[in-house]
């Protein structure tokens, strides 16, 4: 009896650990599957062409600018998020006393769990009116987007990076300072030492960026076309994925085009994530000759 | 005098990858006497305690040669659950399991069907009384383990293996992390506890090994350099390490 | 002296930043804790959004999230275990590592697009409560699962030594593991439900409906979640129904500060 339930137990384990295997593939097989039909009839156009007009009587479904979009949005919102979070994340882990420490890390971990259509709500109603009054034509838009991402990033960017800057030693900090260096150059040794954990991280972070849905979906404007202002509306991918998949015809080719999108997002994020890793691995292999 | 022999261990070498650590070790435990094995730390005596009821056999890179034979059974051929079960081990640092006292006393007992309800409070309150430690915690059998000091821990984790009514309890360096009244008091109890069954402890202090032991081995680079009764190791080594050992110029 | 100069201009980013964002969250709570009031709670929405409560969105969100955690926390947990405690450095658990890093980094507007593609076409679930806690519960699994897998590491291999000594077989050594790391193991599930808990675009495409003058009666019927009322109402509704998206707002933002608090109070007693 005992071997018995030992065995079935052990079964389950490894039984269940291979139907998550499983369940990866499969999401990656239907994704591939249901995007097949586009990827046949648009042929390599969907990524030549910025016209997207899935509905009109000759559809068209050219994503570059929706990928343009999102790419753009990653980029902004990145270059804004990671210098915050790497500040407060330094102050916290160099400058500040224990209440302060203390308050950052509870509070960023509060705040991270905060749902991201709250903060679509948020850019939608507290930060639209705003644009408006800073003389945006539209209160949403690209700048609008980046402001919301922001607040919904920054907590996870900070604690990242808190966690990159404490997998230094400490010994290679207080080295530095008996030698007699400034804090400021301690803290820039951190960071040094830290790099490629930092790169890790800004990987995290774009990557969430990327992928978030709901705020774009309710502040970014919905417009495909390329922004030339930080005032124009954009339509990233996971926008136009969400606001389309619930009104496509099942089946139809449109319904198979916001697979592709799909697809494309992640190739997306496969790229970028690879691309860090290459490097991450080319400094290792530099630093240690 | 007619000694039972319980273990007998024959040329037996063990690796952790490429490194050895036991090399050609051959001796023999007897029936309720208490066997001490010491050396210096890295000697391979844990291992070799390891060893009789199969505990290295999980980490990854161990190999054996040899054979170990219980009860002239090769051990090797045995279920490993079920040699574990007629072999108690106590370990360096107190281990409770994070249950009340007196579950981890009866948990034994119930994951090998020994007892039903009644038998089993019975059964906790011996092994308690086994390991001295009944007087001091009777009335609180519900508390949790850890809320005892380490000491009393390390008598729990005695009073868990004694329990199942093992054959051997097998202890490495039990006191290590005791002070000095906590040791008196487990050796104390060991002796005790030698009338009943078959004992067999690692420990670096030569004090301890003199003190407690009726058979005494001393180990050194992952081999058995001496083994005999502790009156004769200690009077009379044959092994210049040994002596060397005894009087504290190594180790 | 430069020392004294980005200390300061640090320490006045962290507070600046802090003060602002504590105020952009706690936005929506203050606007919309007012509207708290036991109608708001008990009734279904009337008069395009104007009038009642968000009644049916809460018991949606309940169901969902009782769905989620019935099929996502056992396996996760097991799939912890998996990770912990068999994984010799195989193939199998080399692939099962790759497999949840990969799958935490999935969009979730990918699982709606595979919930919807699997689920509510393939196996005919259509637009329901179980395609959408089917959906929810694998974007959960990896989460649970890692964290899981993390705490019970955490556990001193003593015990398990310990459980071993004394015969106890694999699964019960398991048992014992999973018992000492039985805290981490709440406070990775109350996490990863809470994160399934805000879940938006998934439940949009799989399971969601924005009006609903019943509550589900059976798995295959389509719900209201919190998260997706308030994309409606905030998108699809005038004005005047803004009140309702605030209130839901804040509900949730309540809720999920109260699951963060009790973990954070979970690991402060037990370290």
């Amino acid at each position: 009896m005992k071997r018995f339930l030992n065995f079935l137990f052990s079964s389950v384990v490894v039984l269940v650990s291979i139907c998550v295997i499983a369940a990866l593939i499969g999401i990656f097989a239907m994704l591939i599957h249901e995007s097949l039909p586009a990827l046949k009839k648009i042929g390599w156009e969907f990524i030549a062409s910025g016209a997207w007009y899935p509905t009109y009587e000759d559809a068209e479904f050219g994503m570059l600018y929706m990928i343009l979009d999102s790419l753009i949005l990653v980029g902004l919102t990145s270059v804004v998020v990671f210098p915050m979070g790497l500040g407060i994340a330094l102050y916290t882990t160099e400058y500040a006393n224990r209440r302060e420490r203390e308050i950052v890390r509870s509070v960023t971990e509060l705040i991270s769990g905060i749902p991201s259509v709250v903060v679509g709500l948020i850019g939608v109603l507290l930060i639209g009116p705003l644009m408006l009054k800073i003389g945006a034509w539209t209160p949403f838009n690209l700048l609008n987007a980046v402001v919301s991402l922001t607040v919904l990033t920054l907590p996870y960017a900070i604690s990242l990076i808190i966690e990159s800057l404490q997998s230094v030693s400490r010994d290679l900090r207080e080295a530095a300072l008996a030698l007699g260096s400034s804090k400021i150059r301690a803290s820039a040794m951190a960071i040094r030492g830290a790099k490629h954990e930092m790169l890790y991280a800004l990987v995290l972070i774009v990557n969430r960026v990327l992928g978030e849905t709901m705020v774009v979906l309710m502040v970014a404007g919905g417009a495909v076309m390329l922004p030339r202002s930080l005032f124009d509306p954009i339509r990233p991918l996971t926008a136009a994925i969400a606001s389309e998949v619930g009104e496509v015809e099942l089946g139809s080719l449109h319904y198979s085009a916001l697979f592709l999108a799909g697809a494309v997002l992640l190739v997306i994020s496969a790229v970028i994530t690879v691309t860090a890793e290459t490097f991450i691995r080319r400094g290792k292999r530099w630093l240690t000759g | 005098m007619n000694k039972e022999i319980v273990y007998e261990m024959k040329n037996l070498s063990a690796w952790f990858g490429k490194n050895q650590v036991l090399k050609n070790v051959s001796l023999k435990i007897y029936r309720n006497k208490i066997t001490a094995i010491m050396g210096p730390s890295g000697c391979g005596k844990t291992t070799l305690l390891r060893c009789f009821n199969r505990l290295n056999d999980y980490t990854e890179s161990f190999r054996v040669e040899g054979d170990i034979f219980f009860n002239g059974q090769n051990i090797y051929q045995m279920d490993p659950v079920q040699l574990r079960r007629r072999v108690g081990m106590v370990f360096q640092r107190p281990n409770p399991f994070p249950m009340s006292i007196f579950d981890n006393v009866a948990y034994g007992p119930r994951i090998h069907g020994l007892a039903k309800k009644r038998g089993l409070s019975e059964r906790v309150e011996k092994a308690l009384k086994a390991a001295a430690l009944w007087d001091e915690v009777h009335g609180e059998l519900r508390k949790s383990a850890y809320k005892l000091s380490g000491g009393q821990q390390q008598r729990l984790c005695i009073a868990r293996a004694v329990a199942v009514e093992p054959e051997v309890i097998l202890l490495d360096e039990p006191t290590s992390a005791l002070d000095p009244i906590a040791t008196e008091r487990i050796e104390k109890l060991l002796e005790d506890l030698s009338s009943r069954y078959t004992i067999v402890i690692v420990t670096h202090s030569i004090g301890q090994a003199l003190r407690i032991s009726d058979y005494l081995g001393f180990m050194y680079k992952g081999e058995l350099v001496e083994f005999g009764e502790t009156s004769q190791v200690s009077e009379d080594p044959r092994h210049e390490l040994t002596q060397l050992f005894l009087t504290g110029r190594i180790g | 002296m430069a020392d004294r100069i980005a200390s300061s201009l640090l320490k006045l980013l962290t507070y600046i930043v802090f003060v602002i964002s504590t105020a952009v969250i706690l936005f929506p709570v203050f606007k919309g804790i007012r509207y708290f009031n036991p109608t708001f709670f008990t009734e279904f929405p009337s008069q395009g959004m104007t009038q009642g409560g968000i009644f049916p969105a809460i018991v949606g969100s309940l169901l969902l999230m009782s769905l989620v955690a019935v099929f996502s926390v056992p396996v996760g947990v097991l799939i912890g275990v998996f990770l912990s405690e068999y994984a010799k450095p195989t193939w199998l658990s080399a692939l099962l590592r790759t497999t949840i890093t990969t799958m935490t980094s999935i969009p979730s507007i990918v699982y709606g697009l595979f919930g919807l593609a699997f689920f509510c076409i393939t196996m005919g679930f259509g637009t329901s409560l179980l395609s959408a806690s089917f959906t929810l519960s694998i974007m959960t699994v990896p989460f649970v699962g890692g964290s899981v897998s993390n705490f019970l590491m955490a556990v001193s291999n003593d015990l398990r030594e310990a459980a071993m000594a004394i015969g106890a077989d694999k699964r019960e050594t398991v048992f014992m593991v999973i018992r000492a790391a039985k805290t981490g193991i709440l406070s990775s599930t109350l996490l990863g439900l809470g994160r399934a808990f805000g879940e938006t675009a998934p439940i949009l495409v799989t399971g969601a409906v924005f009006y609903a003058t019943n509550l589900p009666r059976r798995l295959t019927d389509p719900i209201m979640t919190l998260p997706t009322h308030i994309y409606a109402v905030v998108t699809n509704f005038p004005e005047d129904a803004y009140w309702m998206a605030y209130g839901s707002a804040a509900l949730m933002v309540i809720i999920i500060v109260a699951i963060y608090s009790i973990v954070q109070w979970i690991r402060r007693r037990s370290s």
